[in-house]
């Protein structure tokens, strides 16, 4: 799945979640199929609960954990995005 | 990042109650208090947590039996907030224990997000039929109350609706492939819409769902119903869905009713009251939410509901509220009962029945309520095989009322040694 910037990303209706400290759990209605996020996961998934464009979860992500390097976050959240589409609990509102 | 997990139930943590006793915890107006595990319970059981309270909980965390823990913790269905604030304190936790709080933790949600499921797709079928339903109490109130639905433990789904819908969404339930939990006989069914709040229905595969059309027994009558209720709801947002949940106020005067209906001795109700005072920063409207609550004759059992809650659990309930519960010296005589309850073992059933009918009894501000429970406790039997009525003539006539006065006597010999015995023992 590739994505620029500007893509308009959101949580699918799909989907409930449950929010769990630090992480989260989804499960995906259509599917029946559960699924774990981890800190940095749930945050992004935080993130996109409402539509928000691809580059400002990156710019909110970064700073949140400045210490990261930022090529290596905007992959890693990239991936992530990639997986969550797949997994039909995000929507991709506009590319 | 993400991980796929397998759908499966059941978990390790959750046991029946360990052994507890009174201790020692003061607050103003009660002056019980807790072993270890209680008090650590106390200390988890809210959604923010400050560092004097962290602090607290590392030094208990020293001194708790810890199967002993999470015992308590599953009987007070505290066993969510205990995985949550207890993730700090790994250190000091056995790893075993580490281990099953987590997997309860993990698998306590699945079972809240299946229940989610089930529940909207009841309430789809309802609103296709007409029926106007609401969620009460489960996973929305624990999205609503605390954040996330995941904080509280499922059980059955509780539905609101009117009395007169009862009979459509019963015969919707029986078409899904749900069975009501107790087969009524004859007359059982008008009985039960007459005495009763509610009926549970048991499916295969899904979680059972209780229908309420009202709150309480009459016996501890809040004169709530959903027409009362429908102009305050409020949307509740759970992922992608979006439930209706009681307003405010209306939800504070249901929870205080609820707990005190069970003697508050499940620390969860106490700490969703809690978190109804916390999630109104601007503070309740309370000369009036105070004066509405007399109007429903439920003055008393919100004070004593907001009285536990500041006590116990620090809740931000104003100085009015508490001047006006501690005048009452009932509110103050039953909030000092409730710890008691609180770690009490579950015992005879009978003897317990007799204390909690004494204790709801001084629950009643009103001498018009208070006779009004008498009369039902005396005429009205709580089993439901007992619901029956039988024809004479043209008439029917309803068999409990007149056979329960001669149960209760045949009872009330053995119930109140008990009784009498545990208050003995308590006092000792």
């Amino acid at each position: 799945m590739e994505f620029s910037l500007g893509t308009v990303v959101t949580a699918s209706k799909e989907q409930v979640a449950a929010d769990l400290a630090e992480e989260v759990v989804i499960l995906n209605l259509k599917s029946g199929e559960y699924y774990g996020l981890n800190t940095v996961g749930a945050k992004i998934w935080s993130l996109v609960q409402e539509p928000t464009s691809v580059a400002s979860v990156r710019d909110r992500l970064l700073g949140e954990f400045p210490d990261v390097d930022p090529d290596r976050c905007t992959n890693d959240m990239l991936e992530l995005l990639g997986q969550l589409v797949e997994a039909e609990l995000i929507d991709i509102v506009s590319e | 990042m993400m991980h796929a997990r397998a759908a499966q139930d059941g978990s390790p943590a959750e046991r029946g109650i360990g052994a507890a006793h009174p201790g020692v915890r003061g607050g103003p107006a009660i002056d019980s208090g807790f072993d270890p595990e209680h008090l650590l319970l106390l200390h988890v059981a809210r959604t923010e947590m400050d560092v004097r309270r962290r602090t607290e909980m590392r030094s208990l965390a020293n001194r708790v039996h810890w199967s002993r823990l999470l015992a308590a913790a599953a009987r007070h269905r505290l066993l969510p907030f205990l995985a949550l604030h207890l993730r700090e304190l790994e250190d000091r936790m056995p790893e075993d224990v580490a281990g099953s709080l987590d997997a309860y933790r993990i698998d306590n949600a699945r079972r809240v997000l299946r229940a989610i499921t089930e529940l909207r797709g009841v309430l789809n079928r309802f609103q296709d039929d007409g029926i106007d339903a609401v969620p009460y109490k489960g996973p929305v109130l624990g999205a609503q109350l605390y954040g996330s639905a995941a904080l509280r433990r499922v059980g059955d789904l509780d539905i609101l609706l009117r009395r007169e819908q009862v009979l459509p969404a019963r015969a919707l339930l029986l078409g899904m492939g749900y069975r009501p939990r107790h087969e009524l006989g004859a007359g059982g069914e008008a009985f039960m819409l007459r005495s009763r709040y509610s009926e549970t229905f048991d499916h295969p595969t899904s979680s059972a769902v209780e229908l309420h059309w009202a709150f309480t027994n009459r016996d501890i009558a809040l004169a709530l119903g959903f027409d009362d209720l429908q102009g305050g709801l409020v949307p509740v947002r759970i992922g992608g869905l979006t439930f209706q949940g009681f307003g405010r106020e209306d939800l504070l005067l249901i929870l205080a009713v609820h707990g005190s209906k069970h003697r508050w001795d499940r620390l969860e109700w106490l700490c969703g009251l809690a978190e109804a005072v916390r999630s109104v920063p601007g503070g309740f409207a309370w000369d009036s939410l105070l004066a509405r609550a007399d109007a429903l004759g439920v003055r008393r059992m919100l004070l004593l509901g907001l009285l536990l809650a500041h006590d116990l659990l620090d809740a931000r309930v104003p100085p009015l509220v508490l001047r006006r519960a501690r005048a009452d010296a009932t509110v103050v005589r039953l909030a000092a009962q409730v710890p008691g309850y609180m770690v009490q073992e579950p015992g005879n059933a009978e003897g317990d029945s007799l204390a909690t009918d004494i204790f709801r009894y001084h629950l009643r501000e009103r001498m018009r309520d208070r006779l009004r429970f008498i009369v039902y406790r005396v005429t009205t039997p709580s089993r439901p095989e007992s619901w029956s009525s039988v024809q004479i003539g043209t008439h029917n006539f309803a068999v409990h009322s007149l056979v329960r006065p001669f149960q209760l006597i045949g009872k009330a010999g053995p119930a109140l040694r008990m009784y009498l015995q545990r208050r003995g023992n308590s006092d000792q």
